[in-house]
């Protein structure tokens, strides 16, 4: 299998690799994307000290609030993707791939020529993400040498990382990536149907079941035609393959468009920097990779933690939620059939998503990264210690969010006794923070048991 | 006393409310708005998600109360009574007509994205905390009326995220929710949404080209991109998000139980009464829904009726 070999893909567990891939793209994007986002300044506070007047402020809010709607879009659906190769996973009888090497990632890991990188966002950061979403007819205009992650271009030739798991496929783009995999499924290089559909289909997972909001559309994946229409769906999405011009919705023209705008500000207000000082590719954990920053500040190091402990929780109960999921169980209320599907999917989804992981992460890139880096700020460092486990029982979920929960706890007590230092921003955000934990803490049992209320 | 033998003071309100608040899948402390269709622009302060009932109540009402064309319904936020009787009884209580009525404590929608109510489909937020009044300044002193109903009366009050048994609180969460109804169409007046947000955008246009604030204009073309982006239909069959709520209405029914506090009461030509969370014949009841939602403006349409335990 490889670039001279054509891209092809010989065998069930060739796709499966490629597969595996594939997800730690989609996670790995998503991670940087929502990382960039979460720098933006979006508040008045957010400018303390900028010597600017009121009214140029508001305007760089006007336009990070048309960015974050931008890249946190496409976060979204790079979601909606990770979950459409889970199926495709499923299909060929593999579990969800949940797992991916920290942050930073040296190029050559993947056979794609960039680094993967949590930078905070600025014109080389929009350079990276226009080229993972760059369509292939572009790739001669809008070439892109990455120069390494962060400010001081670091990793530039660290070596790569052997992730054993998927070696040997090649590949320039994620647009060929999929290519390669639509191969398996359809044309000359198609392997037995047989081999692609091992899975149950009752395993697959549809928006239209789960009440996915928000346009989220994963359809299932039964047979080739899915199967291709589902890869199709992804580079139609991401870099706007299927229709001339390219896609204005495309993953590459949101992007394209924050960058026209970021260009714009930055030649027209040079003085206003609209991203904070968040430090790049920041780590709290011992075994953080080469190239990550550690830090140091204790407010930061708590909350990074936290953000870390429910990051993997979140991410074992979305596996959890695949593993277990069997079938449409009809209409409202929804999972009526599986309360402990419904509790995974009510948990990891809705609240994990969008109260933990998003205001978590923004409340660390506002706190200070510690003495070693002066005037930088900490970061939210989707930092994994272990592979998220496959499906476990009540016990297990229950007892990592009763631990989350006091975590979060002692983070605002703590927080609330160091308001001095961190201002009370801060202290309110972590007290929000620790009641939402408490109460998700307290929702998790009942809704393994009964399910969804129905008022 | 019991609630059967005692007469009721009927009291109906009705009129539009502001609420500044981030919307899915935005998280419920979003300060400007990213994610929803709802957004914090301009000079506006950030969201604080507080249900106004009266224009004076709004903070920062200079920043925060959004202009719109002249012939919008949806410019004025007040909501008064509109009538009131004795039930049982003839004739009216024609005194507290127009009395201004007011969510007090600082109000909001308790959703925290699903975490609260299990709403996977459906829009079911609490209002909390919930203190109802009803005042009116008239010749001879100041009617007021105004009760608080705690969420689960005891040790635990307003503090939702310590319950982990929503039963605990099921009478406040919406008794019925309706996509598309006909009574806010009547009671709004509007029922051509589509146009509705057409003349609006016409409006907005015309503002753009008027005004020579740049923060000013930044904001109306914020406000315009929304109402373009999010009547945009995700499927043929259904309105976009922001047109589709114009016809919403979610409805609350439930006890008031707690504290009370009634003045003027000779002025009513009877005595409302009120006992405590142990006495239910003298709870209150409430009635009333919200909808007709303006997600331009922040506005919203409120209709419904108070009744008290009344000694003629």
């Amino acid at each position: 299998m490889g670039k001279d070999q054509g891209s092809r893909i010989g065998s069930a567990e060739e796709l499966a690799g490629a597969l595996r891939i594939a997800a730690e793209l989609e996670h790995g994007l998503c991670c940087q994307y929502l990382f960039a986002a979460f720098t933006l300044r979006r508040t008045l506070e957010d400018f303390a000290g900028v010597p600017t007047g009121e009214d140029a402020k508001r305007h760089v809010m006007a336009l990070t609030q048309a960015w974050a709607t931008q890249i946190l879009t496409v976060a979204r659906q790079e979601m909606e993707h990770l979950a459409i190769v889970i199926n495709l996973q499923s299909a060929l009888g593999e579990p969800p791939h949940l797992a991916r090497p920290n942050f930073p990632v040296p190029l050559g890991t993947y056979p794609l020529k960039a680094h993967f990188c949590l930078e905070r966002l600025e014109g080389a950061t929009l350079d990276r993400f226009l080229f993972y979403e760059r369509p292939d007819y572009l790739a001669e205009e809008l070439k892109f040498d990455d120069p390494g992650c962060c400010e001081g271009k670091a990793l530039r030739n660290a070596p790569p990382l052997v992730l054993a798991s998927h070696a040997g496929l090649s590949f320039e783009s994620v647009q060929e990536l999929y290519q390669t995999l639509a191969g398996a499924y359809s044309g000359p290089d198609e392997l037995p149907a047989v081999a692609l559909f091992r899975g149950s289909a009752a395993a697959q997972v549809q928006s239209g079941a789960v009440q996915w909001a928000q346009s989220v559309n994963v359809p299932p994946v039964t047979n080739r035609h899915d199967a291709i229409a589902a890869i199709d769906q992804v580079t139609f999405e991401g870099e706007g393959i299927g229709e001339t011009p390219t896609s204005p919705s495309s993953h590459f023209v949101r992007f394209a468009e924050v960058n026209r705008s970021y260009v714009e500000l930055r030649r027209t207000l040079p003085d206003m920097d609209p991203a904070l000082p968040v430090i790049c590719n920041p780590a709290v954990s011992g075994e953080a990779p080469p190239g990550s920053k550690q830090i140091t500040d204790p407010a930061a190091v708590r909350a990074m933690g936290l953000f870390n402990d429910g990051y993997f929780l979140m991410l074992a109960m979305l596996r959890g939620f695949f593993e277990g999921y069997r079938g449409n169980f009809g209409t409202y209320p929804t999972f009526a059939g599986s309360a402990p599907n419904s509790a995974l999917f009510l948990e990891a989804y809705y609240p994990f998503m969008t109260m933990f992981i998003r205001p978590l992460g923004e409340l660390v890139c506002r706190l200070p990264a510690g003495p070693e880096h002066p005037g930088k700020n900490a970061g939210p460092g989707f930092e994994l210690t272990e592979e998220p486990p496959g499906l476990q029982d009540l016990d297990w979920y229950e007892d990592r969010i009763t631990q989350l929960d006091r975590a979060g706890r002692e983070f605002h007590v703590w927080l609330a006794d160091h308001e001095a230092t961190y201002g009370p921003d801060a202290v309110l955000a972590a007290e929000r923070q620790s009641q939402v934990l408490h109460r998700m803490g307290l929702n998790l049992p009942r809704l393994w048991k009964e399910g969804v209320l129905n008022p | 006393m019991s609630a059967i033998e005692t007469p009721r003071l009927v009291v109906q309100f009705g009129g539009r409310f502001q609420c500044r608040i981030p919307t899915d899948p935005d998280p419920t402390w979003e300060p400007r708005g990213v994610s929803g269709y709802t957004r914090a622009i301009g000079r506006e302060t950030d969201f604080d998600r507080v249900i106004c009932l009266q224009k004076s109540d709004i903070p920062h009402f200079d920043r925060n109360y959004r202009r719109a064309e002249r012939v919008s319904p949806a410019n004025e936020v007040s909501v008064t009574v509109k009538a009131a009787r004795v039930e049982g009884a003839t004739g009216t209580v024609d005194i507290l007509e127009g009395a201004e009525v007011r969510l007090l404590r600082n109000p909001e929608y308790i959703l925290w994205n699903q975490i609260v109510a299990d709403g996977v489909e459906r829009l079911v937020p609490l209002v909390v905390p919930f203190e109802i009044e009803i005042r009116k300044q008239v010749a001879g002193g100041e009617i007021v009326l105004r009760r608080y109903d705690p969420l689960v009366p005891g040790e635990i009050g307003d503090r939702f995220w310590e319950v982990g048994e929503p039963r605990l609180y099921a009478q406040r969460l919406p008794s019925d929710y309706v996509h598309l109804s006909s009574e806010v169409m009547e009671s709004t007046g509007i029922s051509d949404f589509e146009g509705y947000f057409q003349r609006r955008k016409e409006w907005l246009e015309l503002e753009i080209t008027r005004t020579p604030d740049p923060v000013e204009r930044e904001a109306l073309e914020v406000r315009l991109q929304a109402i373009d982006l999010f009547s945009q239909s995700p499927l043929p069959t259904s309105p976009g998000l922001i047109v589709n709520r114009l016809g919403l209405q979610c409805v609350w029914e439930h006890p008031v139980r707690g504290e009370a506090c009634i003045e003027g009461c000779d002025l009513l030509g009877g005595e409302v009464l009120a006992g405590g969370p142990d006495d239910p014949g003298l709870y209150w009841q409430t009635r009333f829904w919200h909808g007709g939602w303006d997600g331009d403006l922040l506005r919203g349409y409120m209709q419904g009726e108070l009744r008290m335990p009344f000694r003629p």
